[in-house]
């Protein structure tokens, strides 16, 4: 902060000699502020002065309130202690956790992909290939504490046709923390063939 | 009084003008506390949150921008939308609910898309109906496998769980659960996704 804005000036016996320099100082103040986030006062581009370049969302303790046509986007702590984007289409019962996810950058590896989903879920999906009709374990990474949705899907031939069947299991980390992070995959109805590329869809809360 | 963005006049005397210019500052620096963290402050100028307010229409973006507003969603409620820039299609962001709890839960995609998934317990073998709530305008996939915990691996090495969603509803679907032994208790994963 180079100087500070004084919403109280000019006082009613102030001479202009005196106001000059804290009108100055204000003007001065409400350009470097705003050019914080917005589009600066004095952009040469008329139109574009108070647009928004981005908008950097300091974290809030509580939830907001809204009109009944309002929205509102803040960030808070999430339930993994980092801050997170929320969005709040009605009241403050209405919250919801957007992004809920950062640590590491989303996958692009084609065989193991995740995102995010607004909740706080995280979906996983990709494939990998059964090396048997089972099980075959598959871990998902980053490790989720619930999973509450798979879906297989086999990328065969129809001659080869298989029936997937799936369980869930859990593993803990160094400190007893419990994650349903693996998928056991068989094949029913197998023909025999292994090496088979199973895609999925994995649904959970980290 | 209310901001007056027509002060001083080149006339105007400073004792007239004292107020005037009083009554601006102030405004200035309580309007801008809203949305944002106020002047003085460290972070002044960032934003504590983002209220839009609902528009009537989707605002033009030029060649270099693109926009997040709000505006009415097609279920009625205020939602937020997304529009690409050069005047690009805009696409509705949210919906106003998600579930995060029971069997059956849900999310929202872009587009605007409902995401349901879940589990359901003790399916019969033959027909079974999965009811969605809330309603969509079309449902548009549905997906499920069977799982079980209840059931080892050894058991089914014959069997086969093959199970075909079918007959989607705006606010259902079925599925056919036809084994080809006779197996005890059998769940099922589901994912569908419909149009909001």
């Amino acid at each position: 902060m180079t100087n500070t804005y004084d919403p109280n000036i000019p006082q009613p016996l102030d001479a202009l000699a005196d106001s000059q320099v804290d009108l100055l100082s204000n003007f001065i103040k409400m350009s470097e502020v705003f050019a914080n986030n917005h589009i600066p006062l004095e952009s040469a581009t008329t139109a574009d002065r108070g647009k928004h370049g981005e908008i950097e969302l300091v974290q809030r303790v509580n939830t907001p309130l809204n009109s009944t046509t309002n929205l509102s986007l803040y960030t808070k702590e999430g339930t993994d202690i980092e801050s997170q984007l929320y969005y709040l289409p009605k009241d403050p019962n209405s919250e919801i956790q957007i992004t809920n996810y950062q640590n590491y950058d989303v996958s692009m590896d084609d065989s193991r992909i995740f995102t995010f989903l607004p909740g706080g879920f995280i979906i996983y999906f990709g494939f990998f290939t059964m090396t048997s009709a089972g099980p075959f374990q598959f871990e998902l990474k980053p490790r989720c504490k619930t999973i509450d949705s798979v879906i297989l899907s086999p990328k065969l031939p129809a001659s080869q046709f298989v029936a997937p069947f799936v369980q869930t299991t859990s593993t803990k980390d160094d400190e007893g923390v419990e994650y349903e992070n693996i998928v056991i995959a068989f094949l029913t109805r197998s023909s025999g063939t292994i090496n088979q590329v199973m895609q999925y869809t994995v649904i959970g809360k980290l | 009084m209310t901001y007056n963005n027509s002060i001083p006049n080149a006339n105007d005397f400073i004792i007239q003008s004292q107020g005037q210019l009083l009554n601006n500052f102030q405004d200035i620096f309580k309007a801008f506390n809203i949305n944002h963290v106020p002047m003085n402050q460290e972070n002044e100028g960032k934003h504590t949150l983002t209220t839009l307010e609902r528009q009537g229409g989707a605002p033009a973006t030029a060649a270099d921008e693109c926009a997040l507003y709000n505006l009415l969603g097609t279920d009625a409620q205020s939602q937020l939308f997304y529009r690409p820039d050069s005047n690009g299609v805009q696409i509705q962001m949210s919906y106003q609910t998600v579930v995060t709890t029971g069997l059956q839960q849900r999310s929202f995609m872009a587009g605007p898309f409902i995401f349901f998934f879940g589990r359901v317990d003790n399916l019969n073998v033959g027909l079974n109906t999965i009811t969605l709530t809330p309603a969509v305008t079309t449902l548009l996939t549905a997906q499920a496998v069977c799982t079980s915990k209840e059931y080892a691996p050894s058991q089914f090495a014959s069997q086969g769980f093959a199970i075909s969603p079918t007959n989607f509803t705006v606010n259902s679907f079925d599925v056919v659960f036809n084994p080809t032994g006779a197996p005890p208790k059998f769940n099922i994963y589901y994912l569908a996704i419909g149009v909001v």
